[in-house]
């Protein structure tokens, strides 16, 4: 018994030691005087990690305090781009917001959409290419296309998983030339790298995907890129048509990557946290890596970033519709 | 605690039903032949007919054999303590670390769990916050885990 | 030859020699600790390898591995009491050698002999790799279907004991694997609305759960017994060891090989392989009367072959991106975190990571030599550290180590409820292991089999249509028919569990 009392006695001592106690909670200072989290809702190592990680590290340099960089993966983006928007908006927690978000709410996976957040920054853009295995028969997208409406349902596609970005990459495509996107059926994949991979097996026969995602299997010659959906040429890859060049048509995408915070950030951390950003963007460090992946850089400050979400995210909805994946 | 197998079956034979009736609530793929309903539709077959083949075969052997089965330790009220109490603090952590920090946290469990497994006080008390500190500056300081601060926020950092 | 000096570059760097230093010692005394596993050594240090490059993080791994597996010899030898499932095997033999005074030996042997066939399994891994990435650039899902039908089928050897009870944890893994929205048609299930299941179950924080937080919960739920003081070691552990070799050059092979061919096999690793070549052992020895009196040539065998799977795992996990044992499992996931993606482009993609890999492998079986020395030699101050201590601060590391996985406490929370389960299922005869293989094998099964359909409009044909993919198709079947034959014939025979045979 008398040990017992004792063990309580010195636990309730060291907990207050700790910390537990009522000690008086300390002023703040001027924003940001503590370390923020930079939440990426995609894996550690992928591009939109990396991209973050860089930023991360410019933003650390500029706000003198630290930027951790944390991952909340899973279910496809969905839970990291919810714990952006339900943190508290006190500036200490930031997030890397993705092209899905336009998508998600279509598909009934999330309320949230663009408006769920105060935007920073758009960082960067990422149109896709449409790549044939090394050996295949088409020259060209016309001779693509035209193969395509002679036997609908003959080819496979694949880059993402259903309903990703570059399922409705091809969808749209498919839409704007007149040909049902049932013609072109989509094998989904767990990502771009796969994707590649079973275009190279001969499992499919088209993958839409990113060219800095399909460079590795494009340098290694095992596949070739055709056409790429974006208004003007890859300065990487400067063969590669645009579709508008090859069949006249105006559709492009991109995948998009931006910086964003909870809804309602005060005023201060958006005064701090904007000019930290463009500085980043403009800093020889960062064009350097988004070059070496090959990665588009765009800049867009917080009024483009939201009107840039708006338009896409209508786009999104009107080819997902078509595409029966949207909900309603 | 050992139950029969013919009761484990029952229970995992639960469970195949459960995900086969739920699979057929998965709408199919539009424009493609196998839904997100098929793969569990298959794993719910699998799971149910071995737990009734499992079933089929502990009930041939049934004979003597008691349903339920306690084992030595939660028979006795110290070890069964133990465990449920290893339990609970696990539990604790799940639901309070946000708000609580993982120091105090941790330090608090450590000593509990020290106390309840016999180790003198002091001992116990030294042991738990130097494997409290250890932690924190290996996983929160020099890798960077956001280790919840709860309590606390603004007095350390 | 360039890519090799490249190699030794990248390890000759203070940071990465002193990675290994580090790992090897962890991973000596992980392994040496009852109850505390190699999966679980790798399993711990994989929060600590996010945050490093790939080199050091992949040397952390490969070493601590390899030296927690010989490790467990050491207890196993003194006190009867392995220190990892790997030992089990021949703990008793060991044992009864050192009752006879004959602990040197038998420690001796267990570093010696596990050097050699860790360094075995290292040759063909480094020489057969890249010759099967050559195959496996033509694998499409089809192929990958059935690679994944025979890695499923382990399940069932790995629970030899208990068929049946193997199947249903496999397809209880399999079950698990279904939760989440990452599935071919994209479509969340079993979430019922909440945003943490859409991310599915975590396999690092199930795996935590099954193994180490049932571990600790058994170490809770047993009645205080303190270990016994371990017996003496005096004299050299390597006298004697040139003429074990001389003497069982056959066995230390066969170990080695067989050891490499089941640590290959997706879903067996070390523990099997170490029990099957025990069996091997005893059934082609001169004197198999002796085996179980204290005898070394069943510990120069299973010493070999469980150090010879550690290595042989590697080869599915780089070459086909499917784990050859649960170490493996966990190598994977890091492998992704780091950007090298397994699969036949890694020697493409990662050539110098890979052969940095290559290079770690040697180092890590030659260093175990002497590490392995000084470990014996202070084996007896480390069991000093009472269990009673020892299991609470795993349990904080194993919430910290789940935690960092996802950064959230739902993670912890996973890892509650598999502990719980695991726990549940050991005491009734359940095997565990089969789980974690349905948790990581059956996305790739979904994936496999939905878009194989998609690509051949539904046709079953094209399972066997493509020449490699109907050679795996017809040996999958024969397996499957054979094992089903003899499961039938067992339980007509009056429904006694299948025993090993």
């Amino acid at each position: 018994m008398m040990k017992r009392r004792t063990f309580l006695a010195t636990a309730a001592a060291a907990s207050a030691a700790a910390g537990l106690g009522t000690l008086p909670a300390r002023a703040q200072g001027k924003y940001p005087s503590r370390p923020i989290q930079l939440v990426v809702p995609w894996g550690a190592g992928g591009g939109t990690d990396q991209t973050a990680r860089i930023i991360g590290t410019l933003l650390e340099k500029d706000l003198g305090q630290p930027v951790n960089v944390v991952n909340r993966t899973g279910g496809n983006g969905v839970v990291g781009h919810s714990a952006i928007s339900t943190a508290a908006p006190d500036g200490y927690t930031i997030g890397m917001i993705t092209v899905e978000i336009g998508m998600m709410h279509w598909q009934g996976l999330t309320k949230l959409d663009g408006t769920s957040y105060t935007p920073l920054a758009l960082l960067n853009s990422d149109p896709p290419g449409v790549q044939v295995k090394a050996d295949s028969p088409f020259k060209d997208v016309k001779e693509l296309v035209a193969h395509i409406k002679a036997n609908p349902g003959k080819l496979k596609a694949s880059g993402t998983g259903q309903g990703g970005i570059w399922h409705v990459a091809l969808a749209g495509w498919l839409e704007a030339m007149g040909i049902k996107p049932e013609s072109v059926p989509w094998v989904p994949s767990n990502g771009a790298a796969p994707a590649m991979q079973d275009l190279a097996a001969g499992g499919v026969d088209i993958v839409t995907c990113s060219v800095p995602e399909a460079r590795a299997m494009l340098d290694a010659k095992k596949a070739r890129s055709l056409a790429i959906m974006a208004p003007q040429r890859n300065p990487a890859f400067p063969d590669v048509p645009t579709l508008k060049e090859t069949l006249g048509t105006d559709w492009t995408l991109a995948a998009w990557r931006g910086i964003a915070a909870p809804k309602g950030l005060p005023k201060e951390a958006v005064d701090a946290l904007v000019p930290a950003l463009k500085k980043a963007w403009d800093s020889a460090a960062f064009k350097d890596f988004m070059n070496q992946r090959g990665f588009g850089m765009v800049w867009g400050d917080p009024g483009q970033f939201a009107k840039h979400m708006a338009e896409d995210d209508a786009k999104m909805g009107k080819v997902m519709k078509a595409l029966g994946i949207a909900k309603g | 605690m050992k139950v029969s197998d013919v009761i484990s079956g029952a229970l995992f034979l639960a469970l195949a039903v459960f995900v086969f009736v739920y699979a057929q609530t998965l709408p199919p793929m539009p424009g493609q032949r196998y839904g997100a309903g098929a793969f569990p539709t298959l794993v719910a077959l699998g799971l149910g007919g071995f737990s009734l083949l499992m079933i089929a075969q502990a009930w041939r052997r049934r004979a003597g054999a008691r349903w339920v089965e306690l084992a030595d330790w939660a028979r006795d009220g110290k070890t069964l303590g133990n465990f449920l109490l290893a339990l609970a603090l696990i539990l604790v952590y799940v639901f309070f670390s946000e708000r609580i920090g993982f120091i105090p946290l941790s330090i608090a469990i450590l000593l509990i769990l020290f106390w309840r497994q016999g180790i003198r006080l002091g001992t116990g008390a030294v042991v738990a916050v130097v494997a409290t500190i250890a932690i924190q500056f290996a996983f929160s300081d020099m890798l960077r885990v956001p280790l919840p601060r709860g309590l606390l926020a603004g007095y350390l950092w | 030859m360039e890519s090799i000096l490249k190699a030794l570059a990248l390890i000759a760097d203070p940071y990465v020699l002193a990675v290994i230093a580090f790992s090897a010692a962890f991973g000596l005394f992980v392994g040496a600790m009852p109850g505390l596993t190699a999966t679980m050594a790798t399993a711990l240090l994989v929060p600590i390898t996010f945050f490093m490059p790939p080199v050091p993080a992949l040397a952390a791994i490969v070493t601590a591995s390899a030296m927690a597996i010989f490790a467990g010899d050491i207890p196993g030898a003194l006190l009867r009491i392995p220190g990892t499932p790997a030992s089990a095997a021949y703990t008793d033999e060991a044992y009864a050698m050192t009752r006879k005074g004959k602990a040197e030996l038998a420690l001796g042997a267990g570093v010696v002999f596990s050097a050699i066939g860790g360094i075995f399994g290292t040759i063909v891994l480094v020489a057969a790799a890249p010759l099967l990435a050559e195959v496996a650039i033509r694998f499409s899902s089809f192929e990958y279907f059935w690679l994944v039908c025979l890695g499923l089928t382990c399940a069932v050897f790995i629970a030899q004991s208990a068929p049946v009870k193997g199947m249903i944890a496999l397809f209880l893994g399999l079950f698990v694997a279904t939760i989440g929205l990452e599935n071919p048609a994209g479509l969340p299930r079993f979430t019922f609305g909440t945003t943490d299941l859409m991310g599915g179950i975590e396999m690092i924080p199930a795996m935590v759960g099954m193994f180490a937080i049932a571990e600790v919960l058994r170490a809770m739920a047993r009645t205080q017994a303190h270990l016994p003081p371990p017996q003496p070691v005096t004299g050299s552990i390597f006298r004697g060891q040139w003429g074990l070799l001389r003497r069982y050059p056959k066995q230390a092979l066969r170990g080695s090989a067989i050891g490499t061919a089941i640590g290959a096999l997706p879903g067996a690793g070390a523990d099997i392989a170490s029990w099957i070549t025990y069996a091997t052992s005893k059934r082609f020895s001169k004197e198999p009367e002796k085996f179980g009196t204290g005898h070394v040539e069943g510990i120069v065998e299973s010493g070999a072959a469980n150090n010879a799977a550690v290595s042989g795992a590697w080869i599915p996990a780089l070459v086909f991106g499917i784990p050859g044992d649960s170490i493996t499992a966990i190598v994977i996931g890091v492998l992704y975190l780091k950007n090298v993606i397994p699969g036949p482009l890694v020697f493409e993609k990662s050539p110098d990571i890979v052969t940095a890999l290559f290079v770690i492998f040697f180092l890590a079986n030659l260093i175990m030599i002497p590490f392995g020395w000084a470990a014996i030699k202070t084996f007896k101050h480390i069991l000093r550290i009472p269990r009673e201590m020892l299991m609470p601060i795993v349990l904080m590391f194993c919430i910290v180590g789940a935690f960092a996985i996802t950064n959230s406490p739902f993670a912890v929370g996973v890892m509650l409820v598999f502990g719980l389960l695991g726990f549940l299922m050991e005491e009734n005869g359940f095997p565990v292991a089969p789980v974690i293989l349905g948790i990581v094998l059956g996305p790739m099964l979904e994936q496999s089999f939905v878009t194989s359909m998609i690509k051949s409009d539904g046709s079953f044909l094209a399972f066997f249509a493509r020449p490699i993919a109907g050679a795996l198709g017809a040996a999958t079947i024969l397996v499957w028919v054979a094992m089903a034959w003899r499961g039938f014939r067992r339980f007509r025979m009056g429904g006694a569990p299948a025993v090993s045979g």
